[in-house]
């Protein structure tokens, strides 16, 4: 073989295996999965019948329509740490919040866990209270290095949780805060905290029924 | 002379073969017309819209937050059973009507396709929202790991729900390189495999809908695409 001929078989290896590379190495790192893909022979399809099409389409518009909210509900979006009120169409409030930091904590002692994440989810504001005190539950003392004190009266703490708060949940809070500069971060053990004056607006807007939609 | 070593002409001339065939079948199938051309347009938008609702309704079955696609209304939205929870207009750079198009085709694919996994997303540049002596104060204070309140923000990203199918996400801050190989690879990757086909869409929004969108963005992600309403064959104006 004449020698020249390598200068047009090393490049073109060379090319093809700078190719080969290129695409393992940018391959994407999960595969997808079949199970989660809706495709057409997944779904009915109208009836041929045009009456019977149009009702079955209303039929299912109506469906639709049914699992959407006809007031506004409460969005809190804790990937960037805001809250909403909105409707489908248009936003109401924002207001920047904090919310879970998904940090643990485990009492050394006896092994007792917490996690301290806003639960995800479809909630609905079950209560409004004004001047609210924390009940300082055994993670606050832990977290604090103090002894969990056996009177109630001295978990008491008037300060903390601001003027207004909103329940949702299993004892989760919409409350403001004495460390507002944090507002925008997620340090929470779990509540939704917002800003005095975004916590005063929210309240006079939001009745007890109000949807939460955690995300 | 050449003759003499026939069989590295042999070796060029399948391989050119293949890339033509290759990238003939990709193109013929860009053009390929739209299916049932004889059905009226009324008929094939209630048909989707019936099609679209049903994807809809079994999404909000789900507690996972699912992402929408809608090309018809130009809007990226996340919803939670069935709920609007975030939305964002589609403001679309350097990205053409038919890229648009090709995005929804390939999505759709032969099997029309509403909903699909979202396959990897990928981070090209980034901006630490919180600065880390910032952040070591606060998890001082509030005892929480740092990493675990650390947010990039995102300038640059892409979900890509194939490896020919992209969305790219763009902001207007200015942030550092995440892997700078894997990035300058991807670039590489895009455009070796932009000839033989690729629908890929480039998005401008905001930092704090980038990032929402970003870290919601998992592989998985349930995501749900409305077509373009042109997409559909309608029938031909007499």
């Amino acid at each position: 073989m004449r020698w020249w001929y390598w200068l047009i078989i090393i490049p073109l290896v060379l090319l093809i295996g700078f190719v080969i590379f290129v695409f393992v190495y940018t391959r994407p790192k999960s595969s997808p999965n079949r199970a989660l893909v809706i495709s057409d022979s997944l779904l009915t399809r109208l009836p041929q019948d045009g009456k019977l099409a149009s009702k079955e389409l209303e039929k299912a518009r109506a469906l639709l329509a049914k699992i959407k909210p006809t007031k506004p509900y409460i969005v809190i979006d804790t990937h960037a740490n805001s809250l909403y009120l909105r409707t489908e169409d248009s936003i109401l409030f924002k207001g920047t919040c904090s919310t879970g930091s998904g940090g643990e904590l485990i009492d050394s002692l006896t092994g007792r866990k917490w996690s301290f994440a806003t639960p995800r989810g479809v909630f609905k504001v079950t209560s409004k209270v004004t001047d609210p005190w924390w009940r300082k539950p055994d993670w606050a003392f832990l977290e604090d290095n103090e002894p969990i004190p056996s009177d109630p009266n001295e978990r008491l703490d008037p300060e903390m949780l601001g003027a207004f708060a909103m329940g949702f949940g299993d004892n989760y809070y919409i409350h403001g805060t004495i460390y507002e500069r944090l507002l925008g971060v997620s340090v929470t053990h779990g509540c939704v905290r917002l800003g005095s004056e975004d916590l005063k607006k929210l309240y006079d807007m939001v009745p007890i029924g109000t949807p939460v939609y955690i995300f | 002379m050449f003759y003499q070593n026939k069989w590295i002409f042999l070796f060029l001339g399948i391989f050119l073969c293949g890339m033509s065939f290759f990238v003939c079948k990709k193109t013929s199938s860009k053009n390929a017309s739209s299916p049932h051309p004889t059905a009226t347009g009324d008929r094939l938008r209630s048909e989707l819209e019936y099609r679209l609702i049903q994807a809809e309704l079994l999404l909000a079955k789900s507690d996972q937050p699912y992402l929408v696609v809608n090309l018809n209304r130009n809007e990226l939205v996340i919803k939670l059973k069935g709920v609007v929870v975030w939305n964002q207009p589609i403001l679309l750079v350097q990205t053409s009507a038919q890229d648009v198009e090709d995005f929804a085709r390939y999505f759709e694919g032969e099997e029309k396709n509403l909903v699909r996994p979202l396959l990897d997303k990928f981070l090209f540049t980034a901006l630490n929202k919180t600065p880390d002596s910032v952040l070591t104060i606060i998890s001082d204070a509030v005892r929480a790991k740092p990493e675990l309140m650390q947010r990039d923000v995102p300038e640059r990203f892409q979900l890509r729900w194939s490896t020919d199918l992209i969305l790219e996400v763009r902001t207007e801050i200015i942030g550092k390189p995440k892997e700078k190989l894997k990035s300058t690879m991807l670039e590489i990757r895009h455009a070796i495999q932009r000839p033989f086909g690729e629908a890929h869409i480039i998005v401008k929004m905001s930092p704090e809908a980038a990032l929402t969108l970003y870290r919601l963005a998992q592989p998985g992600l349930s995501t749900l695409i409305y077509p373009p309403m042109q997409n559909q064959a309608l029938p031909a104006k007499k």
